[in-house]
């Protein structure tokens, strides 16, 4: 026992063992949010952001003054451009969170430590998440003055909110789901993209018929868009359309539900992919 | 001849069945190429993009007998073949109805055009009897064409939107950038 | 008696087709160092991903600190690991990485901080705290990485390659630290090396791995003995060569019959592989000497790790 007991009257409180690990996922989202909003990434982000709806706020309200776009038709344009970037960006984001650390070599360090594997990807979510309320911020000066009318307004917002989170909810959960499995950061990357390429292709076609109806009501991006479309556009009261929020919903409980039991697995090689 | 008697007994057959109906003579005949003339409160003007202006056109029946309802449409053309005209963008209200006119009786329509793009372009009103199967045979009465000249006017700040889409940018620069000096400091 | 640090029963670990790891046990007691030894692709840093709980073992068990492999997160809590090929965030700074771990571990924000001031003062590494890891070398980020292994004063400290890349006085500094993390804490530490100046240098005890399998196991210097004899090389004038196999035969110390290597005209004797005293090879001399035959050369070869790991494995060890 003399080295031991030697060793534990040498030791200096700060060298004392901790007591057992707290909530982890709180000190990794921390970390992950300094990483996001100190570092150039976020702020760039949030910046071009800005520069894009203010060219598309510009050009809109050009067209406007024109009569070649109806007021209302602004607004939701650049509601649902700021929706879709913020998915967009997002996205990415919880793409890169574990495969990245896997490509980076340092997701080893992290599993080593005693922070369950479902807390380091709940960290790493929430961080990436924390875009989507900065760019709504970022989006309300635009859409305020492109209102002619405080019910569009609130309409918008209320919409894009709603609308936007559970839309983000959903693709960001897509992200981190790819990300646990996969072994390149650039296969993560590409198939979460790709995913998100094909639901957003439909909002861009005109649907019609059945086949089109259907698409519309059970693809997330398409529902969410239709509804906002119509409570900003054909002033639809919120209970009109609440049938096209299925899909956003059950997208955004149904992904997130299945990340997280797949993030329990996270092991130090992807899947698929090296 | 024939065509011209049958024509009269055509007129003399509607009028029995729509006199009792709406109190006043009304003609349910096509109406011919004499009958009706329109002419319109401008001939040329001169506007820049995003310009409105407002005219009237007039519709006289210069017939013996009142015309069937009508229907006054503004079209629009564009005449230097390069610009896109797409009647929508030019004019909320395309169409309106005319009630019929009486025989040398005149009704006023107004109209608001907005001038959307550059380029020469031409607006004329085509008058034509409301009832398909009278519109199918009777000449149109077209109005004299308004010839406007549209200049291209940059709005430097349309709709009031320029101070936001210029300060939200600059804002977020000066936060971030403030943001990484205080911590390079600090 | 103090309690074994770390228990392990016949772990073994299999990808596909592959058996990386056969039943490998050993018990370490704390504040010992154990080198784990073998050729690439012997398996070793899969056993220490196993212990590490990275990989859960196809069969058998083990336990760190009288904690079984079935508590993972538990037994995380209680080990250090810098692995082989560790990455680090370049754009934080050594102390914020630090800080970040020990926050990891539990640490509150203050004792993180008092926690990260120290260990980096220990690795050598306190003027250099507050610099971004982008402009850490090499070997300042194995002692970054040595710094981050220690947050939770674990009790058995797993290092996987650590002086791999390194120069020779990076790696001199490593091992001290390494000496003195076992010596002062009574940290058991799992040495992963194929440097064998290393294991000779620090380690206790060493484990040499082939192919998944264990190979030899054992002290330092029992390993050396037994796998590789030490062997006296003796130049005589050539016509005395009989007289001076008869000598050699009689001395003690002499294991077996002499041989003339007869295109050099050496003679070579094998030592006692149980003298460890040096005695064999003076009582060579002497027998020579007292048997009137004059000595043009006399060396003694072997008895190093190096050859003990050739001898081993068939293959050449660092």
């Amino acid at each position: 026992m003399t080295t031991l007991a030697q060793g534990e009257v040498r030791q200096e409180s700060a060298l004392q063992p901790p007591a057992e690990a707290g909530a982890g996922w709180l000190v990794i989202a921390g970390q992950e949010l300094r990483d996001i909003w100190l570092s150039v990434r976020g702020p760039a982000i949030v910046f071009g952001t800005s520069l894009l709806l203010s060219l598309l706020t510009y050009l809109a309200a050009s067209n406007e003054e024109l009569n070649i776009i109806d007021q209302r038709d602004t607004v939701n344009l650049v509601a649902q451009i700021t929706m879709a970037l913020a998915v967009a960006v997002i996205l990415l984001f919880t793409a890169d969170c574990l495969s990245g650390e896997r490509e980076r070599e340092t997701l080893e360090s992290l599993l080593v430590t005693p922070v369950p594997r479902r807390q380091i990807a709940l960290g790493k979510y929430l961080a990436a998440f924390s875009l989507w309320p900065v760019l709504l911020i970022v989006a309300v000066p635009y859409i305020w003055v492109l209102r002619e009318g405080e019910g569009v307004f609130a309409d918008a917002m209320l919409g894009t909110l709603v609308v936007g989170t559970l839309l983000v909810t959903g693709f960001a959960s897509l992200g981190l789901l790819v990300s646990v499995f996969s072994g390149s950061n650039r296969l993560s990357l590409a198939v979460a993209f790709f995913i998100f390429v094909l639901l957003l292709a439909p909002t861009q076609l005109p649907l019609g018929g059945w086949f089109g109806d259907l698409i519309v009501q059970i693809n997330p991006m398409t529902a969410g868009s239709t509804f906002l479309h119509r409570v900003i556009v054909k002033e639809h009261g919120w209970g009109e359309d609440l049938d096209l929020l299925i899909a956003p919903v059950v997208w955004a409980i149904a992904v997130t539900a299945v990340a997280f039991i797949a993030a329990g697995r996270l092991r130090l090689q992807g899947s698929f992919g090296r | 001849m024939i065509r011209g008697g049958l024509a009269v007994v055509a007129m003399v057959a509607s009028v029995a069945l729509v006199h009792g109906a709406s109190g006043q003579a009304v003609a349910s005949a096509p109406i011919a190429a004499s009958e009706l003339t329109v002419v319109v409160s401008e001939s040329k003007v001169s506007a820049i993009t995003g310009d409105s202006f407002t005219f009237t056109s007039e519709i006289k029946n210069a017939g013996t007998e009142a015309t069937p309802a009508l229907i006054a449409n503004l079209d629009f053309v564009a005449i230097d073949g390069g610009t896109y005209v797409d009647p929508e963008d030019w004019s909320a209200e395309r169409t309106q109805a005319v009630g019929p006119i009486a025989a040398g009786a005149t009704a006023t329509q107004t109209w608001t055009v907005k001038t959307v793009l550059e380029g020469d372009v031409a607006a004329y009103v085509v008058v034509l009897p409301a009832p398909p199967a009278l519109a199918a045979e009777s000449a149109l009465a077209v109005s004299p064409a308004i010839q406007m000249h549209v200049e291209e006017h940059r709005a430097l700040n349309p709709g009031g939107v320029l101070p936001t889409v210029l300060a939200v940018p600059v804002v977020l620069l000066v936060a971030f950038g403030g943001m990484r000096v205080v911590r390079r400091f600090v | 008696m103090a309690v074994a640090s770390l228990t392990v029963e016949g772990i073994a670990k299999a990808f596909a087709e592959t058996r990386a790891v056969r039943e490998l046990s050993l018990e370490a007691a704390p504040g010992e160092v154990i080198g784990l030894l073998g050729p690439n692709g012997a398996g070793k840093t899969t056993a220490i991903r196993v212990l590490t709980t990275i990989y859960a073992p196809d069969s058998g068990s083990f336990a760190v600190d009288g904690i079984p492999y079935s508590r993972p997160n538990v037994i995380r809590q209680r080990i250090g690991v810098l692995p082989e090929s560790a990455g680090y965030p370049l754009q934080q700074s050594g102390e914020e990485f630090v800080q970040y771990f020990a926050r990891l571990f539990g640490h509150s924000r203050r004792s993180a901080r008092e926690t990260a001031e120290t260990l980096l003062a220990e690795v050598g590494l306190a003027e250099r705290a507050a610099s971004p890891i982008a402009t850490y070398s090499r070997g300042v980020r194995q002692r970054l990485g040595v710094a981050r292994a220690l947050v939770n004063a674990p009790r058995v400290l797993f290092l996987d390659e650590p002086t791999l890349g390194l120069d020779p006085a990076g790696q001199r500094q490593i091992l001290a630290l390494i000496s003195e993390v076992a010596r002062e804490r009574g940290t058991t530490v799992i040495l992963s090396t194929h440097f064998l100046d290393e294991v000779e240098e620090v380690c206790s005890r060493v484990i040499i791995l082939n192919r998944g399998e264990v190979i030899a196991e054992g002290p330092v210097a029992d390993i050396k003995r037994r796998a590789a004899p030490r062997t006296a090389r003796v130049r005589v004038p050539e016509e005395m060569h009989e007289s001076a196999v008869s000598a050699l035969k009689r001395a003690p110390g002499i294991a077996g019959t002499p041989a003339i290597n007869g295109a050099r005209g050496l003679i070579s004797a094998s030592l006692d592989g149980l003298d460890a005293s040096g005695k064999a090879g003076n009582s060579a001399i002497c027998a020579l000497l007292e048997a009137g035959i004059p000595i043009v050369s006399f060396e003694v070869e072997g008895g190093k790790l190096s050859d003990a790991f050739l001898a081993l494995t068939g293959e050449v060890g660092e």
